[in-house]
């Protein structure tokens, strides 16, 4: 003990010297405030071909000597339109439901590899593409000329095939007189609390995209529906309404899962005894019936019933299968593959084809009940990505 | 010709652990050497160096003319190309082919045609009286036949050299004995060069036609059994053969009594300068009962008796010579009891005297030589 | 007799040509060196690159760090150090960590142990039946006990169907439903037949002996237990404990399963959200911490068993198959053994089976009850899979890439663990055994996404002579057997500790070359441990999925993947038939396997 002693002594303060350089040393590292390196490489333009010389069957004619197609998409569908694309042209195609951070992941080591296998990428994570996989030229965005006059401005580059919805809903067995709840800001009362149901917003972009167009473009119909309430003027604790209402939400405790289907399943399975919300994509109304699940859209919830989103359609750019990844996004943004994508509601990027008619009950109005995202913050909503993750994470209880 | 020529012979381990140094040994063509010594002598090491499984840190080996290694030349040879026969001390058989098929293995290896390649293993399996179990697993055999089935393996390619790394230690008693006429038999046969290691001196006594006996690491003698036992070259050897062992007493600095008696007796003897030590072999030493007395010129001590061991054909008489405790045997009943006082002697020429560094003084030997019997 | 010394002229030059020579015709130098170079690219290598993610600027960071694409930076250091998240993202993950790893140590051990001694060591009646049904846990995919769990006890915490239990109108507390509890119990159960193997094996090896010689002596059956016993058990028990831990850290299927409806997040948990957010930095960084505890743990373990292997004699001689008479307590020890085996091995099995044949889970009505998703021609509304997992062509070509693939991977695991065992061994514990040894363990530690990611990023681009693997077999195959090498070398190893040097020089003086010596006498002789080294791969292999999901294409299905597509889809009862599938398929191969070549699992895992 007294031997040693001072040589430990020595030992351990020196220890202590190293931790506490390192943890300084950590400290320098945070991030830097100036972003002098700005951010990534700028979106490369989409530009329409020259319609007068494109012809369809030219295309057809290319797409068939190629032979096939593979598609990736974050949701079941693609299998249909892949086997109607099939039968339409004799080309063949598979479609392949992926999560939107693995497809990404999944193309990109394609690019880098020079190994590409998936053709076209129907993509819900509009910043993710925006952000890393048109500005790394891993996919390339491309109108078809023939349907350009009837995509609208906005909505050409990245080029969106169809809009989606995620809602809230509620099980009509168990609350016959329509939704139990009238305003968003309901959601983070006590009442509700471990009652809602949705996916995992730090699994699910499109959620975390949503809180960040809620503060760059909701804050006044969220301030207003919280004054709608009766409650006084809403007293802010963060920067503004969106993140007050996504802090007081996570801190509600809502029930987390790992897919829709359990959203779906918790709150309208036949033998659920206790009533919750649950914020699922519209997709989830396709079966049902043979479930003998008893749901229905939050009709009335205000300011909004859920969120409109878009999903892109793009092509690798080292595709080996080119023009058949064209006709493919051709066929998407027609009605006949529209039509598969959209068992349960949506809305085409193609003026020409527009709404589903199959929406699911109560929700009739697109424009007026759900919040639409705005392409053009795309970029910042793909910036803001690691902060309102980390603000969610925080809160979330 | 396959005489076997070690000359300047190292081996060190990589931990700096010497087992064998600087060993020079010419092991004559059609010769049965055993290499003797306690265990950890380096006599494996030796062994397996010549089989190839080792190398040597420094030296040359030789079978013949050919070199097999040559460290300071870069020549190697291994040793699927030494062409030798090796047993194991545990035999090592192919648990996973059959009595046969382990015999086969050498002439498959040497492209021998199947038929004769059976015809031949049958015949090495006859030769050590197996032939029997020629289509049993090596696991279904008893260790004697586990035994003779590893000799088997390694006479059917019938090597020049057949190397046994103590392969009789696993067998009981009886077994051994019957194993040790067979191997002298098989090599009475095969005329090969037959290289043993053992630490059983007895074996080594019995079977071998040269005996060379190691210790930690260093060469000590190599001679004729019997040559070995009667001349141990140092105090080692002649303390290492024979069974009890010799009685060997320090005579460097007597202070009187028995080392002081023998000294004189050496000196007076032989003018011998600075002897180191005085051995003599039990059976070497007489006990003078009753009217026998000494002969004149022989050295005598008086003793005390401690013990008797009768053996059945010999007497191990315990005697105590002043503080020193020695062993006599006789082959006839001594008749003496323990507590009896008798004189004890021993012959000139069965004195075995060595010097300091424990080497043996020949002067000594040529001395004593009895008429007749001229010293080599 | 003795020679005259020749003259030696000192030459420096030819004595190494001397030992270049002898070198060259050693076979273990050459086969070592070609083992360390493949190790050191297939293993080292990523980990370099999972460590150098760590430290420089990853695509789109460029903003938040200050620096280019590439840079060096501490950024992530910071972010999972010390910055206001870093609570959630690391600290909290490791605290829980520690317990999850602790409290499935001393689960598994109370278990496994209790379990060895009384199969081993008992009359306990049926013993022969609960020694091998004992060890099925081990088969199932791990994260079918959470399943099983979930489906038992889930409430209204997580969505989808509630439990059985809720359902039956008994309210299951959070703490029974979800986080730190159930995790332990169900990672326990699954990893329990680790130890009972490697404690059995112990047990029946340690000399009787030594424990008569104690109680000649006088010591009691409880002091022969605790100085006798137990200490001779020790490297059984550091190997155990090594096995459960490594699993432990990097398992995440079965905590994100159930720490999600509670927030309950593990490190391996935290770099799985890291992986699946692309966000590389931080993921790496994770991933180095989660391989440096794992390394500290090999660390402490091996000094541990050099200080135990000093005066462990475990003698073959005495190996002895006396057992204590429980007398009358031999019925409740078998209802205990029996209790177990219903616990881990047919509560999950038949949870999943009656989810498969009911339209509704944990609605127990008759006409609930249906055999549509095994063998039903046509499933209405579902996308994708329309009929029951018999029917078709889907589950067979998924059975058969499985199979292929994890097939392949497994024999040359199987192999490449036999030639390492051989180097390791016969090298003497010189550098390159050494180095051989502990990274052919490495992969074990590393949890299988992070080395995913890892060898995806190497691999998926040319290098060198090496082409751009993404994407093919060969990649997946090569990961597969990188990742459960640790398995077939540790048998490998194993094995030829106890083969000895014998036989294959006894090959080599009668002639053999080294190719024939390998191939006509260790090969043969070491089948049993071949066949281990080959089984346990496969047996890991086909349960693997995140691997799989990461290195596949769409064209390879397997059955893993398979069922999570399934479940992606939202066909649980589908899903977990295929589940039942490959738990059937792991245990046909294992009993074939040790049927066959009469080899046991348990010096697979090094025993």
């Amino acid at each position: 003990m007294n031997g040693s002693a001072p040589g430990r002594r020595r030992a351990r303060a020196a220890c202590a010297g190293l931790l506490a350089l390192a943890a300084s040393a950590l400290a320098a590292c945070a991030p830097s405030t100036s972003g002098e390196a700005g951010g990534a490489s700028p979106l490369p333009s989409a530009s329409v071909e020259d319609a007068a010389s494109f012809k369809l069957d030219d295309l057809i004619a290319a797409a068939k000597k190629e032979g096939s197609v593979l598609a990736y998409d974050g949701s079941g569908d693609v299998k249909d339109v892949a086997e109607a694309f099939a039968k339409k042209y004799g080309i063949k195609a598979e479609g392949v439901k992926s999560k939107a951070a693995a497809t990404a992941e999944k193309m990109t080591r394609e690019s880098q590899a020079k190994n590409v296998t998936i053709d076209v990428n129907l993509f819900e994570d509009g910043p993710m593409l925006v952000g890393q996989l048109l500005p790394q030229r891993i996919v390339r965005t491309w109108i078809p000329p023939d349907l350009a006059p009837d995509i609208a401005e906005g909505d050409r580059n990245p080029l969106m095939m169809l809009m989606k919805a995620y809602v809230f809903v509620y099980n009509p067995k168990l609350s016959p007189n329509g939704c139990p709840v009238k305003n968003l800001w309901e959601l983070t009362d006590p009442a509700w609390k471990g009652k809602v149901l949705l996916q995992d917003p730090l699994g699910k972009e499109v959620f975390t995209q949503w809180f960040t167009q809620l503060a760059d473009h909701g804050t006044d119909k969220l301030t207003a529906a919280y004054d709608a309430l009766g409650k006084g003027k809403l007293q802010l604790s963060e920067k503004d309404p969106a993140h007050e209402w996504v802090k007081r939400f996570a801190k509600n405790s809502p029930v987390l899962t790992t897919e829709d289907e359990d959203v779906a399943t918790g709150v309208a399975a036949p033998n659920q005894t206790k009533q919750t919300l649950g914020l699922m994509s519209i997709a989830k109304f396709r079966d049902v019936e043979q479930k003998g699940f008893h749901m229905k859209v939050c009709e009335g919830l205000a300011p909004w019933t859920g969120f409109a989103y878009p999903k892109y359609a793009t092509i690798a750019t080292g595709s080996k299968h080119p023009n058949a990844a064209k006709l493919f996004v051709h066929f998407v943004l027609e009605k006949e593959g529209f039509a598969l994508e959209s068992g349960s509601g949506g809305v085409s990027g193609n003026k020409k084809v527009g709404k589903s008619p199959n929406n699911p009950p109560g929700l009739a109005d697109w424009d007026n009940q759900l919040f639409r995202f705005v392409p053009g913050t795309m970029t910042d909503d793909f910036r803001e990505r690691q902060d309102i993750k980390d603000f969610w994470r925080v809160n979330h209880r | 010709m396959s005489a076997i020529t070690l000359s300047g012979v190292v081996k060190q381990y990589p931990g700096g652990h010497v087992a064998v140094r600087d060993l020079d040994l010419a092991i004559p063509d059609g010769s049965f050497t055993c290499l003797l010594g306690p265990s950890g002598c380096g006599k494996t090491t030796t062994l397996r160096m010549v089989a190839g499984l080792e190398q040597p840190t420094a030296g040359e080996i030789r079978v013949g003319d050919r070199v097999l290694d040559a460290v300071d030349r870069g020549v190697y040879v291994p040793p699927e190309k030494r062409g030798m026969g090796l047993v194991f001390q545990n035999y090592a058989l192919w648990p996973h082919l059959t009595v046969l098929r382990n015999v086969e293995f050498g002439l498959r290896m040497r492209k021998v045609p199947a038929a004769a390649r059976r015809e031949r293993a049958m015949e090495a399996l006859r030769k050590v009286r197996v032939a029997e179990c020629a289509d049993r697993y090596p696991s279904q055999l008893s260790g004697g036949q586990q035994q003779r089935v590893a000799l088997a393996r390694m006479l059917a390619v019938d090597p020049e050299v057949l190397l046994l790394d103590e392969p009789l230690s696993n067998l009981d008693a009886r077994l051994r004995l019957e194993m040790r006429t067979e191997l002298k038999r098989i090599h009475d046969e095969t005329g090969a060069t037959v290289v043993f290691v053992t630490h059983d001196q007895m074996e080594a006594m019995t079977m071998a036609t040269h005996v060379a006996v190691m210790n930690e690491g260093e060469l000590q003698q190599v001679a004729p059994p019997v040559e070995m036992y009667e001349r141990p070259g140092n105090r080692f050897v002649a303390e290492f053969v024979g069974s009890p062992p010799m009685n060997v007493v320090a005579v460097a600095e007597p202070l009187g009594g028995l080392a002081g008696s023998l000294l004189r007796y050496v000196e007076k003897r032989a003018g011998l300068s600075a002897p180191g030590c005085v051995g003599v072999r039990p059976e070497a030493l007489r006990l003078a009962a009753g009217p026998d007395a000494p002969p004149a010129d022989a050295w005598s001590h008086e003793a005390a008796v401690e013990t008797v061991l009768p053996a059945g054909s010999s007497w191990t008489v315990q005697l105590r010579l002043d503080d020193t405790e020695v062993f006599a045997v006789t082959h006839e009943d001594p008749g003496v009891a323990p507590g009896d006082t008798v004189r004890c002697w021993a012959r000139p020429d069965r004195l075995h005297v060595f010097a300091a560094d424990g080497t043996r003084m020949t002067a000594w030997d040529d001395a004593t030589a009895p008429v007749g019997k001229a010293a080599r | 007799m003795a020679v005259a010394a020749p003259a030696r002229p000192v030459s420096r030059g030819r004595r190494v040509l001397y030992r270049a020579r002898v070198l060259l015709r050693e076979p273990t130098v050459l086969l070592g060196v070609v083992l360390c170079l493949a190790l050191l690219y297939l293993v080292i290598a990523p980990l370099v690159s999972v460590f150098s993610d760590a430290g420089r600027v990853q695509y789109g960071d460029e903003a938040r760090s200050g620096r280019h694409t590439g840079d060096w930076t501490g950024y992530y250091l910071w972010r999972v150090f010390r910055s206001p998240v870093s609570r959630l993202l690391f600290w909290e993950p490791l605290l829980h960590t520690l317990v999850v790893s602790a409290g499935v140590i001393v689960f598994a051990l109370a278990v496994g142990g209790s379990m060895a001694w009384l199969v081993t060591r008992t009359n306990v009646p049926g013993r022969k039946f609960l020694a091998a049904a004992l060890v099925v846990p081990y088969m199932l995919p791990s994260w079918t006990f959470a399943l099983a769990w979930l489906t038992l006890f889930k409430n209204e915490r997580s969505g989808g169907q509630v439990g059985y239990l809720q359902g039956a109108g008994i309210a299951t507390p959070d703490w029974l439903a979800y986080g730190p509890f159930p995790i332990i119990v169900t990672l326990g159960l699954h990893y329990y037949p680790f130890v009972l193997l490697l404690f059995g094996n112990a047990l029946r090896r340690i000399d009787a002996q030594l424990e008569d010689s104690a109680r000649i002596l006088g010591a009691g059956g409880r002091t022969v237990l605790r100085r006798i016993t137990l200490p001779l058990m020790l490297p059984a028990l550091s190997s155990a404990v090594l096995l459960v831990l490594g699993r432990v850290l990097g398992t995440f299927g079965t905590p994100y399963i159930l720490g999600l409806p509670s927030d309950y997040n593990v490190l391996s948990t935290s770099l799985y959200h890291a992986i699946r957010d692309r966000s590389t930095g931080v993921a790496s960084v994770l991933a180095g911490v989660i391989v440096l505890v794992g390394v500290l743990v090999v660390v402490v373990d091996t000094r541990l068993v050099r200080e135990q292997r000093r005066f462990v004699t475990v003698g073959g001689k005495g190996a002895m198959d006396r057992r204590a008479d429980l007398r009358r307590w031999r019925w409740p020890a078998f209802a205990v053994g029996m209790a177990v085996f219903l616990v881990s091995v047919a509560a999950p099995v038949l949870t999943l089976l009656l989810s498969t044949v009911t339209k509704t889970p944990g609605v127990f009505r008759a006409d609930n009850f249906t055999l549509t998703f095994w063998i039903g021609e046509d499933i209405p509304g579902a996308v994708g899979f329309p009929h029951g997992v018999l029917r078709g062509s889907d589950l067979y070509e998924a059975a058969w890439n499985s199979l292929r693939i994890v097939g392949i991977a497994a024999l040359v695991c199987g192999f490449v663990g036999l030639l390492i065992g051989y180097v390791v061994v016969r090298g003497d514990g010189g550098r390159v055994s050494g180095f051989l040894r502990q990274v052919s363990f490495l992969p074990y530690l590393v949890p299988g996404i992070a080395f995913a990611a890892a060898c995806l990023s190497l691999f998926a681009v040319r290098r060198g002579p090496v082409p751009a693997l993404y994407g093919t077999v060969t990649l997946l195959v090569l990961v597969l057997v990188v990742t459960h090498l640790p398995y077939s070398s540790r048998s490998g190893i194993a094995a030829m500790m106890q083969l000895g040097r014998e036989p294959e020089e006894a090959a080599q003086v009668a002639g053999a070359r080294w190719p024939v010596r390998m191939f006509r006498i260790i090969v043969p002789i070491q089948k049993g441990a071949l066949v281990t080294g080959v089984v346990l791969p496969l047996v890991s292999g086909l349960k693997e999925l995140s691997i799989v999901i990461m290195l596949t294409t769409s064209g390879t299905q397997l059955l893993t993947t398979l069922s999570i597509g399934l479940v992606d889809y939202g066909y649980t009862q589908l899903a977990n038939a295929v589940v039942l599938v490959i738990a059937l398929l792991s245990f046909t191969l294992t009993y074939l396997a040790q049927r066959l070549t009469r080899s046991s699992l348990a010096s697979g895992i090094g025993g």
